[in-house]
């Protein structure tokens, strides 16, 4: 395997940084562990091992969320205990349901503090399992885990924030950067067609979630850190609000016939070749002349709409580069919008739960049906392995490289465990007997492509050496944990390939039906917000959706098309209120009137036949506007309706095609 | 039925680690049977259709192995 190779033997700069600053935080651990006399001093450096990040924001947010988890699962580890020492099975099913709780939370919260949840959980089978049989330890055994727990994370992150501290807010400088460069791509791609959008959009969206994502870590960076941070959501939301319009804009002008297309199409140009380079005076002039074009009495109401929202498009783009500013300078601006939603999904959720409860019975069921003595320490990986990988797309596959890093460790451990160290003695010989093959280890975690087998690879490595103050070998105790380890990741591995939830129609009907209910909220929800509220989400389906659309054959891909079907309705019912906010002109009744019958139509949702349920109320709430004072937010507001009943008729016709293809 | 243990280098051995062993073998060689001729094209549940041959196999090495 040449990544293997390259990876360990010719690795980059950072990459040794990080497996010193790795070692050495370890080792720290270690030696405070073993010079305190805890119980387990192998748990310090494997917590040392697992929340060691590249980026020592990661490693602070990691450490506390592993600290948060870890005092939660300890205290209702003893309160379990507590209740259930007298009954195993009821202790087990229990434990089971505490598990199965825990992976559905981790996968509902959908960031970087889910970690908390996925400790919480298998903390209590770290602590109780072990303790079975001896009910009335199992306060001591929660201190001493927890206090080994916490020794790690305070070693590890003493030792990132100190050798070569890499941060992530300077990091976060430069994928800002290419975050607005991808988005200004993607717009100018947008207002060609539809093909080359569709590629530009699924980038842009994964940049931005991406980018979305290191917030939660630059925060623990000190003040600058923070205002990048923030600076960082005005700009998410600036670059969605830009394709929202570029988006707009190529519907507009689909509207064109052929003379008003050639009369608008040296607009389009400049247009295309400010966002291509982005300079703020040209963006600032170009707007002004296409605004004062807008205004020409000879342009048909069509002509006026499409010139109108490329003012627009051009308002956002200086806006989006002052926030690409704001991060660059670190500086937040004053009025921060609220961070992007995600797309939440409960019974998705609630599934992944009951699979992990339902691979710990069965192995629980094992143990007791065989009263294996070691099948307490396979028993815990099942539900580390369960409820670590449960919200991943791949947990199937991320498993099988974490059983591959055991299959490693096991006559690495066993040559150093069982043969070198009975012969040495002395800490400094310890830390070179496990300092080497960890070495190796942490090199490896460097690299994204082998990191979980490097981390499987290395923390089971230091299960099966056990460093203790007063070590005892015996090979039969390490044939028989390397064993338990091997069928324990086996069998959560098997859940994952038993129990397959990645059905692309299934999902794709889920993300349908909650964009729906999104879209009558959107009808009524306040506009503070909207904005990233339903973008966010938005984004989050289709990058979701996308995932699924390699797996899906030809005509079966329309779901992606569906998925922006939706997004195409809520822009233009989000332009519609905007503009109707402006206008501020007296049209209650007819505004309500139209929003209660739109909310209705999109409560049934598209479909055959459907095509004219907007008509009526849209030629009524028309009509109610243009008897007001002619303004332009009104315009626009009147040609927002237009476009809803437009969308609505596609995304119909749309599903007639599907449906006849079915 | 005689389920004895195998001494290895001085280390007791279940027998049933040799005979999942075994089964193991035994399935990867049934499995590579059906994926070369059309009877694969049958199976529903890749995974789950693997588990179910593996318990198959690994009773009839049991039983056919544990009186020896």
């Amino acid at each position: 395997m040449p990544t293997t190779l390259q990876a360990l033997l010719a690795p980059n700069k950072l990459a040794v940084q990080f497996a010193i600053k790795t070692l050495l935080g370890g080792g720290l651990a270690l030696w405070l562990a073993l010079r305190w006399g805890l119980e387990q001093p192998a748990w310090a450096l494997m917590t040392a091992f697992i929340v060691a990040q590249p980026l020592s924001g990661m490693v602070l947010q990691k450490g506390l969320a592993r600290l948060f988890g870890t005092l939660v699962g300890t205290v209702m580890s003893v309160v379990f205990m507590g209740l259930f020492a007298q009954t195993p099975w009821l202790f087990l099913l229990a434990l089971a349901l505490w598990l199965a709780l825990c992976t559905a939370c981790s996968t509902l919260l959908r960031s970087a503090w889910a970690y908390s949840f996925v400790l919480a959980g298998y903390t209590v089978a770290i602590i109780t399992l072990p303790a079975i049989n001896h009910p009335l330890l199992v306060f001591d055994q929660a201190v001493a885990r927890c206090t080994e727990i916490s020794l790690g994370i305070i070693c590890a992150t003493v030792c990132s924030a100190l050798l070569w501290p890499l941060r992530v807010e300077q990091q976060l400088g430069g994928q800002a950067r290419q975050a607005w460069e991808s988005g200004m791509r993607a717009a100018s791609a947008t207002l060609t067609g539809d093909e080359q959008g569709r590629q530009g959009l699924l980038e842009i969206l994964g940049r931005i979630v991406a980018v979305d994502a290191q917030r939660e870590h630059a925060w623990f960076e000190g003040n600058l850190g923070r205002q990048r941070g923030r600076a960082i959501r005005g700009l998410s939301q600036k670059l969605l609000i830009l394709l929202r319009i570029a988006r707009s804009v190529r519907r507009q002008w689909r509207q064109l016939d052929d003379t008003q297309a050639r009369h608008m199409a040296p607009w389009l140009e400049q247009v295309q070749a400010a966002l291509a380079a982005p300079e703020p005076a040209a963006l600032l002039e170009l707007r002004q002349r296409i605004w004062d074009a807008a205004h020409d009495e000879r342009n048909s109401s069509d002509e006026h709409y499409c010139l109108a929202r490329m003012t627009l498009l051009l308002d956002n783009a200086m806006a989006a580069t002052l926030a690409l500013k704001a991060v660059e300078e670190g500086k937040a601006p004053s009025d921060v919008p609220d961070s992007l939603a995600v797309h939440r999904d409960l019974s998705l959720a609630l599934l992944f739960g009951s699979r992990s409860a339902l691979a710990f019975l069965a192995m629980a069921s094992f143990w007791l049906a065989t009263a294996w003595t070691a099948a307490p320490g396979g028993l815990v990986l099942t539900c580390v392995v369960c409820s670590l990988f449960a919200s991943r797309e791949n947990g199937a596959q991320i498993g099988m490289s974490f059983l591959r890093g055991i299959l490693l460790a096991i006559p690495v451990a066993f040559f150093v465990g069982q043969i070198l160290l009975p012969q040495w003695a002395g800490f400094p010989l310890l830390c070179l007997g496990m300092g080497v093959p960890l070495f190796f280890g942490a090199l490896g975690m460097a690299n994204p492509k082998i990191g979980a087998t490097a981390t499987s690879y290395c923390l089971h490595f230091i299960v099966l050496v056990a460093p203790l103050n007063s070590m005892n070998f015996d090979v039969g105790v390490f044939l028989n944990s390397a064993q338990a380890i091997v069928l324990g990741v086996g069998a959560a591995v098997l859940a994952f390939k038993l129990l397959v939830l990645r059905n692309p129609y299934w999902h794709g009907k889920r993300l349908r039906a909650a964009t729906q209910s999104d879209l009558v909220r959107l009808t009524r929800r306040e506009l503070r917000g909207a904005e990233t509220w339903f973008g966010g989400r938005m984004a989050d389906r289709l990058l979701q959706l996308a995932r699924h659309y390699n797996a899906l054959p030809e005509p079966e891909r329309q779901r992606w098309d569906d998925g922006l079907h939706g997004l195409d309705m809520g822009d233009e019912l989000l332009h519609l209120r905007m503009c109707l906010a402006v206008a501020q002109v007296p049209v209650e009744r007819a505004q309500q009137a139209y929003l209660r019958e739109l909310e209705s139509a999109l409560a049934e949702g598209p479909g055959a036949g459907r095509e004219q349920r907007l008509d009526d109320a849209s030629a009524r709430f028309i009509n109610a506007l243009e008897q007001q004072p002619l303004s332009d937010p009104l315009r626009l507001a009147v040609g927002a309706v237009l476009q809803l009943q437009k969308s609505w008729g596609k995304w119909c016709r749309r599903q007639e095609e599907i449906h006849g293809l079915a | 039925m005689g389920l004895r243990e195998w001494a290895l280098g001085g280390i007791l051995l279940s027998p049933f680690l040799i005979y999942v062993t075994l089964a193991l073998l035994l399935t990867f060689a049934v499995r590579l049977l059906l994926r070369l001729t059309p009877l694969g094209r049958w199976v529903w549940h890749e995974a789950l259709f693997d588990v179910a041959l593996f318990v198959c196999i690994l009773t009839l090495v049991t039983r056919t192995l544990g009186p020896l």
